[in-house]
C-alpha cells in the first residue's frame, strides 16, 4: 500500500472517529473539510463547469453531510459518500437550471456552453476548452462517469458504489463518452 | 498506481488522440484568489444562519412586544415539510391537493423526490397554514417533534413567563405536549398565523 493511500485510510479514520463522538463533531467536520474541500470542488467544477455554480453545489454537499452524517452506516468509505452527495447535488443543480433556463432539450447543450463560455473564470485555452466543450455535449450519466474514470482516476468497483451503478453498465458509459468526446475534439480542433 | 496505469492504458486503446491530451483538471478554470482558505469560514456561517433560521423563536422581550401572537417562523414549518417526503406526498394526494389543477397533478407526476420538495418549497405560499397542520397531525408529527425538539411560544393564553427575569420560559417539547398544543390551536389562532406570516 502506498504512502499517500495509507494517509488517506489514517486520515480518514481521524475524521470519522471524531465525527462520531458529539463532543469532537464540530472538530471532525472541520477536518473533513479541510481535508476534502478541493478534491470536491473540483469534482463538481468538471460537472457543473462555473465556478460560482460549483460554489453553491459544494456547499450544499457539505451542509448535507453536516446535517446528515447520523445517516452515514459506515458500510462505505466516507469518501464514497462524499463523491455520493456531491454527485446526485451536481445532478439535481444540473436539472434546476435546465428547467430554470427552460432550454429545448434538444438544444440543452447550446445553453450549456453559452454558460460555460460566460464564466468569467473560464481560461480559453484551446485543448482545455475542447475537453470541457465535449463534456458538456455529454448525458449526464456518461458525464459522471468520465468525470470520475479520467478525472478522479477512481476504480470501477468505486465510481460502482457511489453511482450504484453495475460495472458493466459503467464501462459501456465511459467507452459512449470517450468516443463522443474524441469525434467533438476532432471535430472542433 | 496499477488502477491509474489501467485506466492510462484503457483510454489508450479507446482513443489514442484524447489520451494524449495533457490531463489537468484545473488548467482553464481559474478559482478566485483565497477561496479555499476562506471557504471553511463562509461554510460555517451558512450553517449557522440555517440553524438558526430553522429554529422557532419567541420575540424575547415580552413586554414589549404583543403577546397574542404565537411567533412561528415559517421556514421552519417549510423544513418540517421538506424534512418528510412521504408527508409532501400524502399531502399531494390528499384532498387538500385534489381541488387544484389537473396540471399541478399532472406535474407532480413528472417530479422527482427533490424537485417534489423544491416545488413546494417555491409555491409555499400557495397553501395556507392548516394545510400544514392538518398535514402535521396525519403524517409528519413525529419529524416536527424531532425538529423542533427545542422551540419558544409566545401567546396570550400559553406564554410562560419567569417572574424574576422576566423572560419566557423556554419550554421543551415533548410528543404529549406538542400534540395537545397543535390540537389546542383553534380556528382563529390558525388563520391568524396564516395572515402573519405566510
Amino acid at each position: 500500500m502506498s504512502a499517500t493511500s495509507e494517509h488517506n485510510k489514517d486520515t480518514e479514520k481521524n475524521i470519522l472517529s471524531q465525527l462520531r463522538n458529539s463532543q469532537s463533531f464540530e472538530r471532525g467536520f472541520s477536518l473533513l473539510v479541510h481535508e476534502y474541500k478541493e478534491r470536491l470542488y473540483w469534482h463538481i467544477r468538471n460537472m457543473v463547469q462555473n465556478h460560482d455554480d460549483a460554489d453553491e453545489v459544494l456547499q450544499n454537499t457539505f451542509i448535507k453531510v453536516f446535517k446528515g452524517f447520523k445517516n452515514f452506516r459506515g458500510d462505505a468509505k466516507l469518501y464514497t459518500w462524499l463523491y455520493r452527495i456531491a454527485s446526485n447535488e451536481s445532478i439535481t443543480f444540473l436539472n434546476k437550471r435546465k428547467k430554470q433556463a427552460t432550454i429545448d432539450i434538444d438544444n440543452e447543450d447550446i445553453g450549456l456552453l453559452h454558460v460555460l463560455k460566460a464564466d468569467s473564470y473560464f481560461d480559453s485555452e484551446k485543448a482545455t476548452l475542447l475537453l470541457n466543450k465535449a463534456l458538456e455535449i455529454l448525458p449526464t450519466k456518461q458525464k459522471q462517469v468520465f468525470v470520475m474514470r479520467y478525472f478522479d482516476q477512481l476504480a470501477y468497483k468505486d465510481i460502482s458504489a457511489v453511482l450504484e451503478t453495475s460495472i458493466g453498465g459503467l464501462k459501456a458509459s465511459y467507452h459512449h463518452a470517450v468516443k463522443k468526446i474524441e469525434v467533438f475534439v476532432k471535430e472542433n480542433v | 498506481m496499477e488502477n491509474q496505469d489501467n485506466i492510462k492504458r484503457e483510454l489508450e486503446d479507446l482513443s489514442s488522440s484524447l489520451s494524449t491530451i495533457k490531463k489537468d483538471r484545473t488548467k482553464g478554470f481559474e478559482v478566485p484568489e483565497d477561496y479555499f482558505s476562506k471557504f471553511e469560514s463562509k461554510l460555517m456561517q451558512k450553517i449557522e444562519n440555517e440553524v438558526d433560521s430553522n429554529t422557532l423563536s419567541i420575540v424575547s422581550d415580552s413586554k414589549n412586544e404583543s403577546n397574542g401572537k404565537i411567533i412561528l417562523l415559517k421556514r421552519s414549518v417549510y423544513a418540517v415539510v421538506a424534512a418528510s417526503l412521504v408527508g409532501l406526498i400524502l399531502f399531494f394526494n390528499s384532498d387538500l391537493f385534489q381541488n387544484d389543477s389537473l396540471d399541478s397533478q399532472v406535474l407532480l407526476a413528472q417530479l422527482t423526490a427533490e424537485e417534489t420538495n423544491n416545488y413546494i418549497l417555491e409555491h409555499i405560499q400557495e397553501y395556507n397554514t392548516e394545510d400544514f397542520y392538518d398535514l402535521a397531525e396525519e403524517s409528519i408529527l413525529d419529524e416536527l417533534q424531532e425538529a423542533l425538539t427545542v422551540y419558544e411560544f409566545q401567546t396570550q393564553d400559553k406564554l410562560i413567563i419567569d417572574e424574576e427575569d422576566q423572560n419566557p420560559i423556554k419550554d421543551v417539547f415533548n410528543s404529549e405536549n406538542l400534540d395537545q398544543f397543535l390540537d389546542d390551536l383553534s380556528d382563529d389562532e390558525l388563520l391568524e398565523l396564516e395572515e402573519t406570516y405566510l
